[in-house]
């Protein structure tokens, strides 16, 4: 290995806020990279893995301190005075922000930016920097990179904002290239997509990939350091780390990861019961500025007490809209709700108490579903409480109850939402849930607010309830790789419409969509699909994959492909469907 | 949350002034005996003197300033006060069913807030004197409801994002009443806010109804206020500066402390996050 670009040694961070005490963050951490290194620093969320990334650059959030060695092609940079580290910076240090969104001004043009720093480190005259942005632009995947110029953050995509990012992360070609998450606010196709750029254009240089995702890390990076609680816990080759993590939290990550995890598969194969809660066309529509809004486009659903059913797509797909129309939050425009044949979706007292009884709903982000007033179990009793079929007494001993049932201690139910963690809050979510004792539990991406590590306990919860009190599950996500080990049916949406569904191994086997297969190759890191998910203002005629599918052609452009069954209860929406030639 | 955790040193500050205050301005006469109506002609414009019985000196009539002063402590107040719990209640009534009724009833409150924001506060209070005459009650109640879209605009701003929560969602999705969503849900977390609103509105009311007593608009002609009282004292300004120096350092201090327990409230709710 050559000399080191980067050598951090003993670094240690710590915050002293006003009159409290000295909290470290990260403690005695070491590593370093070379020319040609692509390190990838992993660990979940509060590890410290990307202050101890950021912190020798001068990027510690206020009130932060670091000490340690660290030096910078021979120059130390814990002896250099901060406006010397200042020119490193976005220099011959790039870094792309987590959230390019956040990190671009808004009230400036991507380009503008992309000029100030060429003109600041690289010394160009306005035009040569303008010159040199569009190139890189152009380079970086970003197309009409003269219009994209001139556009401000917010009417780019997220995946040409994070393009922009990184443009603004090489256009002074640095040395070193630092990305910390910068796919974590991205939809998988457009991760992959994000994840192969980066790599591409971190040939010459070395990369620190700051993530808590195993499978990116894995496609990215030769190296990995693993981190917790500020610590680094092992430190190792990619891929042999995960195949054989030697510590003991790598080997819980691991197990947690979905792309390497070995879940407790529920087998069981779905049962024909008669379908309890129907949907039948449903269909929702929202008036935007440009036009209406196709959330939900003409989808039937059939969910049974013993179902357990996975709703899978990207953000827009309308996985969240139809949990919602189910459940009795949003009524539809067109469509009609049944349950056990009686219409529902009318907003009225007796449906909504209809619906309750059969199903509850868990929220997204248990950080925000929880009143921060109340004592926890004051908010799991609320269901009993509001209808006013129960006593108070009697409300909080079930509660308390339900509480014990998803693994909250007595002497923390009367703890305010703040005392608890991410992980607990949703274990208090799915509580109030349970405590009316519903024969359908609908959980709108209950994982993707939480660490991996606690995702795969939240998980196992719910397939354990599931087990005791056979209940029915329908989970909302966005990692087809995780439901399809968790659930016994999958549903796979793309803007507004069920492009698959079907016995979950039947799909996961055979994908017939074209989105499916993307989707799934996309979990495992392959980038397989281009472009952006198209706005659902203006949808294109025909399929709407088509723009971005590799099997279209000009049928798929006009028409609209009918649901085609296969066997088993599998069916897809596609007219070439893969697959069909064998 | 939900209650002040720790007082601190503003809160409790501005609290001991005004109950002070308001205990002598209750008690003041029957403690020394000294009527603030009673004048005497002979001590017309006495300076402050402790030896004559005078500390703040005598007004034109030989009324003792005193008195006057601490007498108008319970007028002053209590108007401060109720015009106060007047507009919060209007406002935050208001504001709590727009923002609950959502679509016209919300584009009316809004527009509602609008219009009563743009009436000049000085010719109502002319009208309503004109029409009912002047007393602590017409001013009370105009003070009330000339003002209450200061709290109707934070706690509709407030409530809208509020009930974008998800566990406002929750609530009634399992069933639970909007009446009841919004008590138990939305209210509780507005009380720092009202709180510290009607802390520092209450201050705005001191001098509201300060500056229209001295207009003559409020309390009737020689109630001992100290609006009336600085309006007493306008032609012996130079001669007898005690007559201005006592009423307004009144207000001053009344202020003050009104300000104090604000800045203290909102401290106290900001530590207790």
């Amino acid at each position: 290995m050559s000399a080191p670009l980067l050598d951090i040694q003993d670094l240690r961070i710590w915050f002293e806020p006003k009159g409290q005490a000295r909290k470290r963050v990260v403690d005695g951490v070491s590593f370093s990279v070379a020319s040609g290194d692509r390190l990838a620093v992993i660990g979940e969320s509060g590890s410290g893995k990307t202050l101890a990334a950021l912190s020798v650059l001068d990027l510690l959030p206020q009130g932060g301190r670091w000490r340690g060695r660290a030096t910078f092609k021979g120059d130390r940079l814990d002896r250099l005075r901060a406006p010397q580290r200042r020119v490193l910076r976005g220099g011959k240090i790039g870094i792309v922000f987590q959230d390019a969104l956040a990190a671009f001004n808004p009230l400036r043009t991507v380009g503008s930016v992309l000029v100030e720093s060429a003109r600041r480190h690289g010394g160009l005259t306005p035009l040569q920097a303008k010159r040199k942005a569009v190139a890189l632009l152009g380079e970086l995947g970003v197309p009409e990179p003269d219009a994209r110029f001139s556009s401000y953050p917010h009417q780019l995509s997220g995946g040409l904002r994070q393009r922009a990012m990184i443009a603004l992360a090489l256009i002074n070609d640095p040395d070193l290239l630092i990305a910390d998450e910068p796919t974590t606010a991205l939809d998988a196709t457009i991760q992959a997509q994000i994840l192969d750029l980066l790599k591409a254009r971190s040939q010459d240089k070395a990369l620190i990939f700051i993530t808590h995702d195993l499978v990116a890390a894995a496609r990215l990076c030769d190296r990995a350091i693993l981190m917790r609680h500020g610590r680094i816990v092992e430190t190792g080759a990619l891929p042999d780390m995960f195949e054989a993590p030697r510590s003991d939290y790598g080997r819980a990550l691991v197990a947690a990861s979905p792309a390497f995890a070995d879940w407790d598969r529920h087998t069981e194969d779905p049962s024909p019961a008669s379908p309890a809660l129907t949907g039948t066309a449903l269909s929702k529509r929202y008036k935007v500025k440009s036009g209406t809004l196709h959330a939900l486009r003409d989808v039937s659903i059939s969910v049974g007490a013993d179902d357990n059913i996975a709703i899978v797509g990207e953000s827009g797909c309308g996985k969240s809209t139809l949990a919602k129309i189910l459940v009795g939050m949003i009524r539809p425009d067109d469509g009609t709700v049944l349950l056990n044949g009686t219409r529902v979706c009318d907003g009225s007292a007796e449906s909504r108490a209809a619906l309750r009884a059969f199903v509850q709903f868990v929220f997204q982000d248990p950080y925000s579903s929880l009143d921060p007033h109340w004592p926890v179990v004051r908010t799991v009793a609320e269901p009993l409480m509001a209808t006013g079929e129960h006593d108070r007494a009697t409300a909080l001993d079930r509660a308390a109850q339900a509480l014990l049932q998803v693994g909250i201690t007595e002497d923390a139910h009367h703890r305010r939402p703040r005392a608890f963690s991410g992980g607990q809050r949703q274990r208090i979510a799915i509580a109030r849930a349970l405590v009316a004792r519903p024969k359908v539990l609908v959980a709108d991406e209950p994982l993707s607010a939480l660490d991996m590590t606690i995702q795969k306990s939240i998980v196992d919860l719910l397939l354990d309830l599931r087990k005791r009190f056979g209940l029915g599950i329908v989970m909302v996500s966005h990692d087809l790789d995780l439901v399809a080990q968790v659930s016994d049916r999958v549903i796979v949406m793309y803007l507004g419409q069920i492009v698959e569904q079907g016995p979950a191994h039947a799909v996961i086997a055979a994908p017939r969509h074209h989105y499916t297969a993307a989707l799934l190759a996309a979990s495992k890191g392959a980038a397989s699909v281009r472009g952006d998910v198209p706005s659902p203002v203006d949808l294109p005629a025909g399929c709407a994959f088509a723009g971005r599918c590799a099997g279209a052609d000009d049928r798929c452009r006009t028409q609209t492909p009918p649901i085609t069954p296969v066997d088993g209860g599998h069916s897809f929406a596609c007219w070439n469907p893969k697959g069909a030639a064998s | 949350m939900g209650a002040v955790r720790q007082a601190n040193a503003p809160l409790m500050l501005g609290a001991a002034i005004l109950v002070a205050m308001l205990l002598l301005g209750i008690g003041f006469s029957a403690l020394f005996g000294l009527d603030p109506h009673m004048g005497h002609l002979g001590a017309r414009l006495a300076p402050p003197d402790l030896a004559a019985g005078h500390p703040f000196g005598t007004d034109q009539l030989g009324r003792d300033m005193l008195a006057r002063t601490a007498a108008g402590v319970v007028w002053s107040i209590t108007a401060a006060g109720c015009a106060t719990l007047i507009a919060l209640f209007i406002g935050t009534g208001l504001a709590l069913v727009a923002a609950e009724l959502g679509g016209r009833v919300l584009v009316v409150v809004q527009l509602l807030v609008n219009s009563v924001i743009t009436l000049p506060g000085i010719v109502i209070a002319v009208i309503v004197t004109a029409v009912i005459g002047q007393g602590w009650l017409p001013i009370v109640v105009t003070l009330g409801i000339i003002t209450w879209p200061v709290f109707a605009r934070v706690i509709l701003a407030e409530a809208l994002s509020l009930r974008a929560r998800d566990y406002v969602a929750a609530a009634r999705l399992l069933g639970q009443s909007r009446l009841k969503t919004v008590l138990l849900h939305i209210l509780p977390a507005l009380k720092p806010t009202l709180y510290v609103m009607a802390a520092f509105h209450f201050a705005d009311m001191l001098i509201a109804e300060g500056a229209l007593s001295f207009l003559g608009l409020a309390a009737p002609l020689g109630e001992p206020t100290w609006g009336n009282m600085m309006a007493d004292s306008r032609p012996y300004v130079f001669s007898a500066p005690w007559m201005l120096l006592a009423p307004a350092g009144a207000i001053i201090a009344a202020v003050i402390a009104a300000n104090l327990i604000g800045d203290g409230l909102s401290r106290a709710f900001s530590d207790g996050d």
